[in-house]
């Protein structure tokens, strides 16, 4: 441990807004697993992937000169459509067999997971690209410590789309819909929701929402390459148990706790167990509270 | 439909005991004839994918648990086997036994929380745990030497006869542990310990009321497959003398549970055709070498939608004997076929 001096006081300073920079990232994704998780039950595998081709997706516009505001936007459709295609081709003909909850749709996911995954790698090749920083506006000096602009434009950023997110879930009819749909899908159908509509709005904002999360991570890091879904992925998901799945607030705090002890950790034991991190809260999690932090305990087993 | 009608044919006992003797002719002879060492390294390497989707195939398979944490099992038993074999100089097959354990081990410690859960908990956990055991393998350096990896793995010696690649003796090793994996595996299936595997993947909560303990169960099927998963990590690490963190990735857990998925879960010899047709159709159709994972993630998915039982799954098998009287509901009546929903 090094030793307790004012500086070392400083560096914790400095890792802890580093994690909840992080952190609000590891959030948003955590919520796009909530989003989908709360209305149909399952986890949606494909998920890293999503964010991983939303990311290469921007870097293509942005490359393309589109200016960033237009990539995002671009990028935000196509990647909600490849988000509703998935549900459309694959999940949906599985619903529509008996028990389509189970390990087929799991496995589906793992493999439109890996589909997606190695596209990108066929398409734009497997080397690490640089990514221009474009929410970048130099340091910020306050009370003594040096803070990194792009962390606060990815905090306020996190904080907007999670409160937008929330709006939708809890005050509007669409939103109204998605937790109808998450309660009783029969009785929601009988009550006049449109289920299928409603699934598909749920696939297409989460898909917005992993472009949103990419376009954050891939400015923080400078880096867009096709594995970068993979280790993010699990660690959202992580995040996402942490704080019970399919809760979209302690999707928030989960994925904040994950930022913060990973940053933390780097402090402690150095930078080479940083990825070890989340998934020894993980498999700590599932041993002592499988329901997460805020989870119900369900009737069902999880 | 006419695939179906070919996969269904059930051939008589003679023919197909005549067919076995056959083909293991040909495997033993097999190193006397080959074009080349590439040839009988892939052989060998099919084998080694053969004895890994045999272990997936009884948490997957009979137990229906997808895990994808096979490599990095794999991982341990090979890093364990490499470190004692090169660092203590234990021979091949006391290191191989030890491998094998830590790696039960290893699958006891991350089965005991999570097989509690069901399906997606434990496929991130066995994710997470791939993670993990790449992190160990990257940093603790005194041990695993880092990112350079182990060289110099040593060879199986029996008799003083070093086995190797050139004189087919890695060949026949793998063949061998081929042999007593699948027994194993039959062993397993038609044991009592079998059936109270296959009624948790039917239904876990009947399972549960009908007295089998669930939990239990599972975490030792899940330590059996990581068992015999180590034991492919050493076979595969005296194969190719050399380990390092990357050997051992998420591709190739995901090949794996793709030869399950192919095969049919829960069928033995699906998992040897399966090993067989998606570990050479890279090395046979070369243009598709860089589109083979798109491939395998293909298959994964047109499986679930078209053939959740696999291409072989529930056509071996003998139909369980009813007592006189009493009708047999057929395959396709009902949801999931061979109880995969």
């Amino acid at each position: 441990m090094p030793p307790r001096t004012k500086r070392g006081a400083k560096l914790i300073v400095q890792q802890i807004v580093n994690g909840i920079s992080i952190g609000f990232v590891y959030a948003i994704v955590a919520v796009g697993y909530s989003l989908i998780f709360g209305v149909l039950r399952i986890m949606n595998m494909a998920y890293a992937s999503i964010f991983t081709v939303g990311a290469h997706f921007i870097l293509m516009f942005i490359t393309a000169k589109w200016g960033m505001v237009p990539a995002v936007i671009a990028t935000m459709a196509l990647t909600g459509l490849v988000s509703v295609f998935f549900d459309f081709a694959m999940l949906a003909p599985l619903r529509s067999k008996p028990g389509g909850t189970g390990t087929t749709v799991l496995i589906t996911a793992i493999g439109f997971n890996y589909v997606l995954q190695n596209l990108c790698m066929v398409i734009w090749g497997s080397e690490r690209k640089s990514f221009p920083n474009v929410i970048d506006f130099g340091t910020i000096r306050i009370a003594g410590f040096n803070f990194d602009s792009t962390q606060f434009v990815i905090t306020g950023v996190s904080i907007i789309l999670l409160i937008i997110l929330s709006w939708i879930i809890y005050g509007t009819n669409t939103g109204l819909g998605m937790r109808a749909v998450q309660q009783n899908t029969k009785a929601a159908n009988l009550m006049g929701v449109n289920v299928k509509r409603t699934i598909t709005f749920t696939f297409f904002l989460s898909g917005i929402t992993a472009v949103i999360a990419a376009f954050l991570v891939s400015s923080y890091y400078q880096l867009v390459y096709p594995t970068m879904g993979v280790q993010l992925g699990s660690k959202a998901f992580a995040s996402a148990v942490l704080g019970g799945i399919g809760i979209l607030h302690g999707s928030v705090l989960g994925g904040l706790i994950v930022g913060i002890l990973e940053c933390l950790s780097v402090y402690f034991f150095g930078g080479g167990y940083r990825e070890a991190v989340a998934f020894i809260i993980l498999l700590g999690v599932l041993l002592v509270k499988p329901t997460g932090l805020f989870g119900k305990k369900a009737n069902t087993k999880v | 439909m006419k695939l179906k009608k070919i996969l269904n044919i059930r051939i008589s006992e003679r023919v197909s005991f005549i067919i076995l003797l056959v083909l293991l002719a040909v495997l033993i002879s097999l190193p006397f004839f080959t074009p080349g060492q590439y040839f009988l390294r892939t052989a060998t390497n099919i084998g080694i994918y053969a004895i890994l989707a045999l272990s997936l195939n009884i948490t997957t398979g009979y137990c229906g648990q997808v895990s994808m944490g096979q490599a990095a099992f794999m991982a341990v038993g090979a890093y364990t086997f490499a470190i004692l074999n090169t660092m203590h100089g234990v021979g091949f097959f006391p290191a191989a036994f030890v491998g094998c354990c830590v790696a039960g081990v290893a699958g006891f410690i991350l089965g005991m929380p999570t097989l509690r859960l069901s399906g997606a908990y434990f496929v991130i956990a066995t994710t997470g745990f791939s993670e993990v055991i790449k992190v160990i393998a990257l940093n603790w350096k005194s041990m695993t030497n880092g990112a350079l990896g182990i060289k110099n793995i040593g060879r199986p010696i029996v008799f003083g006869f070093e086995l190797t690649n050139a004189n087919g003796g890695q060949y026949y090793i793998m063949l061998l542990s081929l042999a007593a994996v699948i027994w194993i595996s039959y062993a397993i299936k038609t044991s009592k310990f079998g059936r109270a595997l296959n009624a948790i993947r039917n239904d876990e909560l009947a399972s549960n009321l009908m007295g089998v303990n669930t939990s239990s169960q599972k975490v030792l099927a899940f330590v059996i497959s990581a068992m015999l998963a180590g034991y492919a990590g050493v076979l595969y690490a005296s194969m190719t003398r050399y380990i390092e963190p990357n050997t051992f990735t998420t591709d190739m857990s995901t090949i794996i549970l793709c030869i399950v998925i192919f095969g049919g879960m829960g069928s033995i010899r699906g998992m040897i055709i399966g090993a067989l047709l998606l570990i050479s159709f890279p090395e046979i159709l070369r243009f598709m070498a860089t589109y083979r994972f798109i491939v395998y993630g293909l298959i994964l998915i047109l499986m679930m939608r078209f053939r959740p039982q696999g291409m072989l799954g529930g056509v071996g098998d003998k139909p369980y004997k009813l007592p006189k009287g009493v009708k047999r509901k057929s395959y396709e009546q009902g949801g999931g076929v061979n109880g995969v929903t």
